[in-house]
């Protein structure tokens, strides 16, 4: 009994201290474990919803464009629209049923909506008890989730939005025995080794899900038994801590499903979204089982790439539900007659990554970090997602069109609804990361024009009928050299009206204008307009030597597209707390920013740089009636091209460069204006058409001799003018005298008219 | 979700527009008289120095179903009625919705004028008059309403 006492003894210290070692280890890698869990609190960031679609009667929409929102928003067409994210179309009426909602203002529940059309757009809207309605307002879309540092996107679920047969499908395919093990199950262990040793190789596996949620916390795929061994005591420690429905919801929330380029999806929420352009709860049976079978190899699965891969896949997976009594044999047969269903990928799959940005960047200011993280807020944005997909499109085409043998060109994109100073959609680049939209500072060049005349309209005597020399003009600088600015084309054109200077961007005349004017005026009027500081007041600020972003550059149009009116743009209309409580509407509120009848006379001149002046080529790629008003940009060695314009309803800013600053060879006509006249073409929206200031009256003024015109001759441009400026009129159609060379002389010296 | 109900016979609105606190019964707006009283939008499409011409009248705007006056009509009202309840929440949550749709009618930048007064932000009020001012067309009435705020 006492033969090998110290050994003994020894024995069992070693034994103890083995164990005090396993617990020690455990204990650690249980904190770890679960301080991992709950930095990932899945049910908590803040989640972000774009703005809800508004049908209402005079809308001009078709139900064909309905229809197209309707599966932007991932609505299913069946034959009767019945149930919630469902829409029936004939040729003059939709029906649809929207999805209950929380949103701003309490719950929306599931209605139905019976949409009917004339000719010219919806011409009523009724409920289901047939009374017309004034507006239908739609469920919106989820675009995000608002993470501490894994990028935005996820689209998290809470429990109640997890289909049922979402989890046990999950369970009888990856883990049969998950209500009952402990983290690790050793059956399923004993009889995976079985198999192995059978087959003589690594067949089978029998990882819990539990198990699988560690392995993607830590993204760790080697196979190796040190691993297997850390995953196992996680998986019971964090079983130790955490119930079966805790585990399988962070499971649904966690799990990688995918690989779209450089992002991963991880989630069946975002895989849904990914996959089918749908919400979980919305999936039929057989799409379920094709994202479940994903599990087990994305890549090898993917099901955009084999199709048929996937398809066999989902197929077993159908008749493993079946077995297991999840899904009737009858559904069973029906799930495997469908397709895979995919959803069109024309876009980032609803990953609207720069415009998440702003949305981060502009909460950053009134929220701590913490509660956008952790504090499950709800998030109303601006954001239209058709106008999004209609954006990207067009960056996406235009740079293939334009790249040829140049450096690699990028794009930045901003549109908004100028009125409200709403972002509508955001485009960043051609791929997530450096939000170029946001970030990108560079030269404007004549985009900065605008600025320069109406600072001259402001505080000269003078319209838009005035006549300017453009001609050499040389500028003394502080530093005692002299500027000697040129035309693009080099050579001066004389005496030009004011509009025309403007449209044809004509360098000399614009610094004669702006020295007039003064350089300091105008620097302090292009802060006025949208910027936060006085840029510097040098000479060449006038041609556009300042560097800002598109995001600056939509603030200033902005303010002139609303007539003169400026406010910060705005990416969040409300905030609600998770208890469906408002913390924040973000209102309207405007400043005046500068003189409406100044604005306005300047806004019919860019109306001219449309139609007759940088901008026709882009203008004459619009629908016909679609007038706009904008400006091109170009800066030194054709580094950037510039476009901004807009209609009645929205503002368009596009730029094209390269990010090492290299010459693209591009003007801003003929590269940004591609991608505006894409944009604009393609959205639902009004010629530009401002109501006329009291005090200006609009007047067809010859655009080259400024005096007073008909409307049907060959040079008649309608200009704003002010009451007190109209210019004597024209005899027949003025210009003719400009043709024969008898140009009138009208001296500019900064009182005349 | 429903904001307004429009029986054309009566005029009658019916709100379901659960903006915070309540949902409204039946509310009388948009009478004749009101509407008399009110200029019109503007017509979105003035080339010409007056819009005057181009704008509906009134009563043939209330007879009428289906145009974004007509909707835009039915906002105001409602917008009003919640200012004047006191709901300037929902008053002013109505009134951007209606801006949405018709940006450039000056009753609206008026009525929202009317709300930011009424939640105290008198520099908000004038400047929705100056805008206001601005969109009139030289319609008299809206210039009279837009003064008043400009003058607060």
């Amino acid at each position: 009994m006492k033969r090998f006492p110290k050994l003994g003894r020894l024995f069992g210290f070693t034994i103890l201290g083995a164990m005090l070692g396993a617990v020690l280890f455990g204990l650690y890698l249980g904190w770890q474990v679960t301080r991992e869990f709950a930095e990932r609190g899945w049910d908590t960031p803040a989640r972000v919803y774009a703005a809800p679609l508004e049908l209402y009667p005079g809308r001009q929409l078709q139900p064909a464009n309905v229809a197209a929102a309707l599966e932007h928003l991932g609505y299913t067409r069946i034959a009767n629209a019945d149930s919630p994210g469902s829409y029936s179309v004939t040729r003059q009426m939709l029906d649809l049923t929207s999805r209950a909602f929380m949103g701003p203002n309490g719950l929306r529940p599931a209605s139905f909506f019976r949409i009917e059309f004339d000719a010219s757009g919806i011409r009523t809207i009724s409920d289901e008890s047939n009374t017309p309605l004034a507006i239908a307002v739609l469920d919106p879309m989820l675009i995000g989730s608002i993470f501490p540092d894994h990028g935005e996107d996820r689209i998290v679920l809470s429990p109640d939005e997890v289909p049922t047969l979402l989890i046990e499908g999950l369970k009888a395919v990856e883990d049969r025995r998950f209500d009952n093990h402990f983290g690790v199950d050793i059956r399923g262990i004993a009889r995976a080794a079985w198999v192995n040793i059978r087959s003589g190789s690594l067949e089978q596996g029998a990882s819990t899900l539990t198990q699988q949620l560690i392995r993607s916390y830590y993204l760790d795929t080697e196979r190796t038994w040190s691993r297997k061994i850390r995953e196992a005591f996680m998986s019971v420690a964090l079983e130790l801590q955490k119930d079966k429905d805790e585990i399988a919801h962070a499971y649904v929330n966690e799990v990688y499903l995918g690989q779209d380029g450089a992002r991963a999806i991880h989630g069946f929420g975002l895989a849904a979204r990914y996959y089918f352009g749908r919400p979980l709860g919305e999936l039929q049976v057989h799409q379920l089982a094709m994202l479940i079978g994903q599990v087990r190899g994305p890549s090898f699965y993917d099901p955009r790439r084999n199709p048929q891969r996937a398809k066999n896949r989902r197929d077993l997976i159908l008749s493993q539900m079946a077995a297991f009594g999840l899904i009737d044999s009858q559904t069973h047969d029906a799930a495997v007659q469908m397709a895979l269903d995919l959803a069109p990928t024309n876009t980032n799959g609803g990953y609207y990554a720069g415009f998440l940005d702003l949305v981060r960047r502009q909460l950053r200011e009134d929220y701590e970090a913490d509660s956008l993280e952790s504090k499950g807020l709800r998030v109303f944005t601006t954001i239209d997602p058709q106008i999004q997909a209609v954006a990207e499109a067009a960056v996406h085409d235009q740079l293939e069109a334009l790249q040829a043998a140049r450096p690699r060109l990028d794009a930045a994109v901003i549109v908004t609804t100028p009125q409200n100073a709403e972002v509508k959609a955001l485009v960043g680049g051609r791929q997530p990361g450096f939000n170029r939209a946001l970030d990108a500072h560079r030269q404007v060049g004549s985009l900065i024009k605008p600025a320069v005349y109406l600072a001259a309209l402001e505080s000269l005597d003078i319209s838009l009928a005035s006549l300017i020399e453009d001609g050499p003009i040389d500028v003394k600088l502080e530093d005692g050299s002299v500027w000697s600015p040129s035309n693009f084309e080099g050579v001066g054109n004389g005496e030009v009206t004011i509009a025309r200077a403007l449209a044809e961007s004509l360098n000399m005349a614009t610094v004669r204008l702006g020295m007039l004017a003064g350089v300091g005026h105008v620097a302090e009027l292009i802060a006025r307009l949208g910027l936060d500081a006085t840029p510097s007041a040098f000479p060449s600020l006038l041609l556009g030597a300042i560097d800002l972003t598109p995001f600056e550059v939509a603030g200033i149009y902005n303010t002139l597209a609303s007539g003169g009116f400026r406010e910060p743009l705005r990416a969040v209309r409300a905030v609600v707390d998770a208890d469906g409580q408002i913390l924040q509407h973000y209102r309207i509120e405007i400043e005046q920013a500068a003189q409406p009848d100044a604005v306005y006379a300047l806004n019919r001149a860019l109306v001219q740089v449309m139609q007759r002046g940088t901008g026709r080529t882009a203008q004459r790629r619009l629908p016909a009636g679609l007038t706009t008003a904008g400006k091109t940009g170009t800066s030194d060695d054709l580094r950037d091209s510039w476009f901004a314009g807009f209609s009645n309803d929205h503002l368009v800013v596009a730029w094209v460069g390269n990010d090492a600053n290299e010459s693209i060879g591009l003007t801003g006509s003929a590269g940004a204006a591609r991608i505006w006249s894409d944009i604009l073409a393609d959205l639902e929206t009004r010629a530009f058409a401002p109501p006329t200031p009291s005090g200006v009256a609009d007047i067809w003024i010859d655009y080259n001799t400024g005096l007073a015109t008909d409307s049907d001759c060959a040079n008649a441009a309608l200009l704003g003018i002010s009451t007190r400026d109209i210019p004597p009129p024209a005899r027949r159609c003025g210009s003719e005298r400009v043709r024969f060379g008898s140009r009138i002389r009208r001296l500019f010296d900064g009182s005349s008219k | 979700m429903i904001i307004a109900r429009h029986r054309s016979a009566t005029l009658i609105l019916v709100l379901a527009f659960a903006q915070g606190c309540t949902t409204l019964g039946p509310v009388p707006a948009a009478e004749s008289n009101e509407a008399a009283g009110v200029p019109g939008p503007t017509s979105s499409n003035p080339t010409t120095s007056s819009t005057a011409d181009s704008r509906r009248s009134a009563s043939a705007r209330a007879s009428r179903l289906g145009s974004i006056q007509d909707t835009t009509q039915l906002m105001l009202a409602q917008a009003r009625t919640d200012r004047v309840a006191g709901r300037l929440d929902s008053a002013e949550s109505t009134i951007e919705r209606a801006l949405r749709i018709e940006p450039n009618n000056p009753l609206l930048w008026i009525e929202l004028g009317e709300i930011k007064l009424a939640s105290g932000d008198r520099a908000q009020a004038r400047t929705m008059g100056r805008r206001a001012m601005s969109l009139s067309g030289g319609d008299a009435a809206i210039e009279n309403s837009a003064r008043r705020l400009i003058n607060l």
